[in-house]
């Protein structure tokens, strides 16, 4: 191989690696640098405080129940979004009459962008005049505060950060099932295989690597969620809904403590860091 | 025909010659950037107006935010020394915090001293930080308890007495409140409504009525044992009765409450005089009387408003200056009034509501209640370096209580979160 040769895919490389260097690796240098420094506003200058911002935030009780919301609240969405996102897949690839409708319906959430489906979500959960309790009126079931309910907020939301993700997860798994050969089914079939046991001996083996993609993007975009807390419920009541992003948000654009943001936007990455090699390795061993 | 080409063509030049030059005279104003609050757009492009008509060499453009994003942009903007924003408004209890944070310009020597004596004595002490001027007031503010007639009309009920010497008790606008819920044609109604829910601005003055006297330490730097005092729970637990407990009041967003009012949701409303032009426009039958306290406990308004301050990172500091001096005392203060409806902070309009004869008359003469209020009743929100975190805890703290949160509760935790934040300071 020539020297030019060699060239060649680092120069094609070059424009996303130097996008991903300025817009990703460099703020987060910037960020990690940023959390041990705190801000005097005597001398209106930055001071070095070593780990100060990271105990701060290890022995915050609030810090520590963003945490564990954030947690439970991946504990929950993750593996609700993924199955709901399988079935649908395999719903959709299916030859079925309405396919094309069916379709239409699961596009919805997608082209709907996040900010609007929260405001859209807490138009309809209202708990004064909203549509769903319109609806369980019928039923004679009394209102329900959904949103403003410490006990329903965190659910609420769950439910909203599904509608939204399930369609989209679902395009990557029909792309997946799509790739599996119909004649390991008709093989299958033959030798007497049908339903579950196709699905757990044929189908899930094969989808293995779209799975892995899905499982990681998702739990990553679901750890950075940010607009439902942000947009309606200011992280209550009572902090049910405190994410992790939200706190990292309001230090350091409301309490003026962006060493401390960035403290907890670190621990924030390591914790993810952490469950994706974990969600990886499962998947990877499995094999 | 050759000489007629050359006047044509000589003609030509000089027109655009002309209106290059007046183009360039245009080009050569110093544009103001003024960050402020949506909702006043009315009152401000007037200003705005008025600035550029009467200093040929400066203009200012409006970009406009609500009330929770201004704060945070605000915060963004500052702190990353943005050049472009010269002006913003800034919220009274805020002066000091932004001053440590060196995100004001002072204005001394920017301003004329005329523009200092222009002024009343209290909003130019609140104007002040450690003995620079670091604003100017916009305008003042002061709440009063409006109420829809023909609600307490069909209701048979008497409605409260504009005389501040009989004004009623929360107790009385509680079991009044109580009479005027109800659903007619499957439209349920309303008996009262905050108008800023869950914001310590309207609030406080309930634990302040209940008797709460500091709401932080004496160097503004420790909330413990002040804003969780027995008298802040009391006002509290007001709060968290009439959602709870009477069920008095609509679950709503801040934004939407006075919608409520003007359509006939809701029957009374603690609201501002800035609410009576919309409240003029949508023909609702409207009186207005003093601001309620609690039995036995002390009369307390809210008051202060919005300043106007100079970025220490702008680039043209002496216009933003001028712009500042101009809506603050001189024509853009009786413009402000005119069409905001707010109290004014400028002596020169302050005088003129007490002379002209327009003011004694419904509904002007809310104008008249408000000097009052503001003279004899009116109690500053806490001064603090930390009151922008000690603002933003104390609303999710009342939203909280709205939701069903008992008030001790709610006001212990705040407590512990506040004084966390405000450790920075010391």
């Amino acid at each position: 191989m020539t020297r030019r040769n060699t060239l060649t895919p680092y120069l094609f490389l070059f424009p996303a690696m130097a996008g991903l260097l300025l817009f990703k690796f460099y703020p987060l240098l910037n960020g990690f640098v940023a959390s041990f420094f705190a801000d005097s506003f005597s001398t209106h200058s930055k001071i070095f405080v070593g780990l100060r911002n990271y105990v701060d935030a290890l022995t915050s009780s609030i810090f520590l129940n963003s945490l564990w919301v954030t947690v439970l609240f991946n504990l929950i969405v993750n593996p609700l979004q993924i199955v709901l996102a399988m079935a649908l897949a395999m719903f959709l690839v299916k030859e079925i009459r309405g396919k094309k409708v069916f379709r239409t319906i699961q596009i919805i959430p997608i082209v709907v962008s996040f900010p609007i489906a929260c405001i859209l979500w807490s138009i309809i959960l209202n708990p004064e005049q909203g549509l769903v309790n319109s609806l369980l009126n019928l039923v004679r079931i009394p209102n329900q505060p959904f949103l403003t309910d410490r006990n329903q907020a965190l659910w609420s939301i769950i439910g909203i950060s599904t509608w939204k993700g399930v369609g989209y997860w679902a395009i990557f798994l029909i792309a997946g099932l799509q790739q599996i050969s119909s004649s390991i089914y008709e093989s299958a079939w033959i030798d007497g295989a049908h339903g579950w046991r196709t699905f757990w001996s044929i189908t899930l083996p094969q989808m293995k690597q779209p799975l892995l993609f899905v499982v990681i993007a998702d739990t990553v975009s679901n750890f950075l969620i940010f607009a439902p807390q942000y947009l309606i419920t200011k992280g209550g009541p009572e902090k049910s809904t405190d994410f992790l992003m939200y706190e990292v948000f309001k230090n350091a654009y409301e309490y003026s403590n962006v060493g401390g943001a960035m403290a907890m936007m670190v621990i924030l990455i390591v914790v993810v860091l952490a469950v994706i090699g974990l969600e990886g390795r499962l998947l990877r061993d499995s094999r | 025909m050759k000489k007629l080409l050359v006047c044509v063509s000589m003609a030509a030049l000089l027109l655009t010659s002309i209106s290059g030059f007046a183009q360039n005279a245009e080009k050569k104003r110093v544009e103001v950037n003024f960050l402020a609050l949506s909702g006043t757009e009315s009152s401000l492009n007037a200003i705005v107006k008025g600035f550029a008509e009467k200093y040929p060499q400066y203009s200012a453009k409006l970009e406009l935010l609500p009330f929770d994003k201004l704060f945070q942009s605000l915060e963004v903007r500052l702190a990353a020394k943005d050049p472009s924003l010269d002006v913003f408004l800034v919220d009274a209890p805020v002066v000091a915090n932004y001053t440590v944070k060196n995100y004001l310009q002072p204005l001394d020597g920017l301003v004329s001293a005329a523009a200092k004596t222009a002024i009343t004595e209290s909003s130019l002490k609140a104007s002040t930080f450690q003995g620079q001027l670091m604003v100017l007031p916009l305008n003042s503010s002061t709440v009063n308890l409006y109420y829809n007639k023909t609600i307490f009309a069909k209701r048979g009920v008497t409605p409260p007495p504009n005389d501040v010497d009989k004004r009623w008790t929360w107790e009385q606008v509680a079991e009044t409140a109580k009479k005027l819920t109800y659903t007619e044609n499957g439209q349920k109604v309303y008996g009262m409504v905050f108008e800023q829910i869950n914001r310590p601005y309207q609030l406080i003055p309930l634990g302040q009525s209940a008797g709460a006297k500091q709401l932080l330490s004496d160097d503004g730097l420790t909330s413990k044992g002040f804003t969780n005092s027995q008298a802040m729970v009391k006002g509290a637990q007001f709060y968290y009765d009439v959602y709870n407990t009477w069920k008095v009041s609509p679950k709503i967003a801040a934004e939407e409450t006075a919608n409520y009012f003007q359509s006939g949701k809701v029957a009374m409303f603690v609201g501002g005089p800035w609410d009576i032009p919309a409240f003029n426009a949508s023909k609702v039958d409207f009186g207005f009387a003093p601001h309620p306290y609690f039995k036995g406990g002390v009369v307390v308004t809210p008051t202060g408003s919005w300043m106007l301050g100079v970025s220490k990172y702008s680039v043209n500091k002496e216009a933003a200056a001028k712009f500042v001096q101009y809506a603050s005392t001189e024509e853009g203060a009786q413009i402000n009034f005119d069409l905001g409806g707010n109290l004014p902070c400028s002596l020169a309009v302050l005088n003129k509501i007490k002379t002209d004869p327009k003011y004694q008359k419904f509904p002007d003469n809310a104008m008249q209640l408000a000097v009052y209020e503001a003279v004899n009743t009116a109690v500053s929100r806490p001064m603090t370096p930390g009151y922008t975190e000690w603002q933003s805890v104390m609303e999710s703290a009342y939203a909280n209580i709205m939701n069903g949160t008992t008030p001790k509760k709610a006001l212990d935790g705040a407590v512990e979160e506040i004084d966390a934040q405000l450790k920075k300071y010391r």
